[in-house]
């Protein structure tokens, strides 16, 4: 107890102290792009509390938990397969460079072309950006393992359902987990990116809207909710990760 | 089991072949005829192994010694299909081997990479079984191996939570419940402390006793190689083949004290000790044998 509270302590006096200067810097203030911070925070609780939460928050976060888990299971997936035959991994090798160097970003336009401006496209962006660090993690995870886990796959006449389920995917999972986090706070960007074109809601057309209607302390709310959010997803994140690799040896976990 | 029960040892040069056939006569488990294996090199190939040939009958204890770097590894794993030799022929129970087989268990001597961390030791037997075996001969069989090798306490522990020589019983287990006619092991207790591997060396003999499996080892450890074998293979020679075979003549119950005291132990120690030491002279580099 005592020690789960110093290690708050020590991971939020930072935040706190930041929050506190800003609280006092921007008390009274009159610039337009920098209102109070009091005035934002009430903003928070009365757009946030919860109208915007169910018309803008809900189909965004909808939007990003979609994105973000295709990219998982998609960047596994495939991961698992380049990483176990190293052929046909330097068959692609070059064409995945040259996917992965493109941003999601550019693809934007192409997306909107294609797809309209609907929730898929934005689906299909945010995979599209999110799926590489789980997918290149992954392949190098399964393409690492020992060399005695795959004599143990063969000597032991393993079949393939196994050699994929119960050795190689559980043995990678350390590192697509540290690959799944990256693509997270990918997702988070891009979905905030890809709702800045053509969006009737989510909360980065909020954002964008309210920075148009020259409604600041609005478009500072919604900024603080997106950060908010996407700290508490890491929050997620990481218990869902401490709770996977729990049989895990200690020094394999994370960090 | 067959055991000689003259004192004397016949040590005769392995380069003859065998002119009969193999015909998986249950006399013999294993039969190797003049495997041969190359590596590849950047020009050309390096033969490793040349013209290997010896056998192995059921439940006997086979250990294999020689220079490091003369290709221990390299027979064992052609042994467990892991490697196609390049040239010749190994036969495991009559049929000829053409990759891994049910026939051949295996036990890594690196038990921390050779176990899957993730599962529990229980889970760590199953694996082999889990596609051969319904669910209650597959537990029957795991519980059995597990009780065989005196870990019945800890098969809910992860392998990492074991002492090393916990976990290369672990190993051993999973071999043992693979069920197998044959049982190769590479090395198996070179990382574990003296007095474990003391009592892992025991346990190997009562593991062959009770299962009446067939074992071949590959140790850098002559007083172990004396101590498991009914028969001794030294590889030697480059390329390297079987250069002698020695039966040891102590009957299948051993005694780490009275057994490694008797005469015949000093004296099968020193002939094996040579012939290493000959065989990595004429290797043109210094053998790693203790
Ligand atoms: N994959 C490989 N490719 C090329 N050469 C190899 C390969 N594996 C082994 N060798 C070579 O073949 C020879 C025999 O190797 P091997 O591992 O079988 O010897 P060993 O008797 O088991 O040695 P040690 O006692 O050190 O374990 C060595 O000279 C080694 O360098
Ligand atoms: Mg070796």
């Amino acid at each position: 107890m005592i020690r789960s509270a110093r290690g708050a302590l020590l991971q939020l006096w930072l935040p706190i102290l930041l929050i506190g200067l800003w609280w006092i810097t921007s008390t009274g203030s009159t610039s337009l792009y920098f209102p109070a911070l009091s005035d934002i925070l009430d903003a928070v609780g009365q757009l946030w509390l919860f109208e915007h939460a169910v018309s803008d928050l809900l189909p965004s976060m909808r939007n990003m938990l979609t994105g973000f888990l295709l990219a998982v299971v998609i960047g596994v997936i495939a991961g698992l397969i380049l990483g176990s035959l190293p052929r046909l991994l330097d068959a692609v090798e070059p064409e995945l460079e040259l996917a992965r160097a493109l941003p999601a970003v550019a693809i934007l336009p192409i997306a909107i072309l294609v797809l309209g401006l609907g929730d898929n496209m934005r689906v299909f962006v945010i995979t599209l950006g999110a799926v590489w660090p789980v997918l290149l993690n992954t392949t190098a995870a399964v393409r690492g393992i020992d060399p005695t886990v795959r004599d143990v796959e063969s000597a032991f006449g393993i079949d393939t359902v196994s050699r994929y389920l119960r050795v190689r995917l559980p043995a990678a999972l350390p590192q697509i987990l540290a690959g799944a986090r990256v693509s997270l706070y990918i997702s988070i960007a891009l979905l905030v990116i890809s709702e800045m074109q053509g969006a009737g809601q989510g909360i980065g057309h909020f954002i964008l809207a309210s920075q148009r209607n020259y409604a600041v302390v609005d478009m500072w709310s919604g900024v603080i909710v997106l950060g908010v959010i996407g700290y508490l997803l890491q929050l997620a994140f990481r218990a869902g990760e401490a709770a996977l690799l729990r049989n895990y040896p200690p020094q394999r976990t994370g960090k | 089991m067959t055991i000689t029960g003259s004192n004397e040892m016949s040590t005769h040069t392995g380069a003859s072949v065998n002119p009969e056939p193999a015909t998986g006569t249950p006399e013999k488990l294993v039969t190797i005829r003049d495997v041969g294996h190359d590596y590849p090199t950047r020009d050309g190939h390096r033969t490793v192994l040349d013209k290997v040939s010896f056998d192995v009958k059921p439940g006997e204890f086979v250990c294999i010694v020689g220079p490091s770097g003369v290709g221990k590894t390299t027979i064992l794993r052609c042994i467990a299909g892991l490697q196609p030799s390049t040239r010749g022929e190994v036969r495991v129970n009559g049929g000829v081997l053409k990759g891994p087989s049910s026939d051949v268990g295996l036990v890594f001597q690196d038990y921390s990479r050779s176990l899957m961390p993730w599962m529990t030791v229980a889970d760590n037997v199953a694996l082999p079984l889990r596609t051969r075996l319904d669910r209650t001969e597959r537990e029957r069989r795991v519980t059995a191996a597990l009780n065989e090798v005196g870990l019945d306490q800890h098969t809910g522990s992860k392998p990492w939570q074991l002492s090393g020589g916990m976990q290369q019983r672990v190993a051993i287990a999973r071999a043992l419940a693979f069920g197998a006619p044959l049982l190769l092991m590479d090395e198996p207790f070179a990382s574990v402390d003296a007095q474990t591997r003391a009592e892992l060396e025991d346990l190997s003999l009562r593991v062959r006793d009770d299962s009446g499996q067939a074992v071949i080892l590959i140790t850098h450890d002559i007083d172990e190689s004396i101590y498991l074998a009914d028969r001794i293979i030294v590889l030697g020679g480059s390329p390297a083949s079987v250069i002698a075979e020695l039966e040891v003549p102590f009957g299948p119950h051993r005694d780490q004290i009275t057994t490694k005291s008797l005469p015949e132990f000093g004296e099968l120690r020193k002939a094996v000790h040579t012939l290493i030491q000959d065989a990595s002279r004429s290797m043109g580099q210094k053998g790693a044998t203790k």
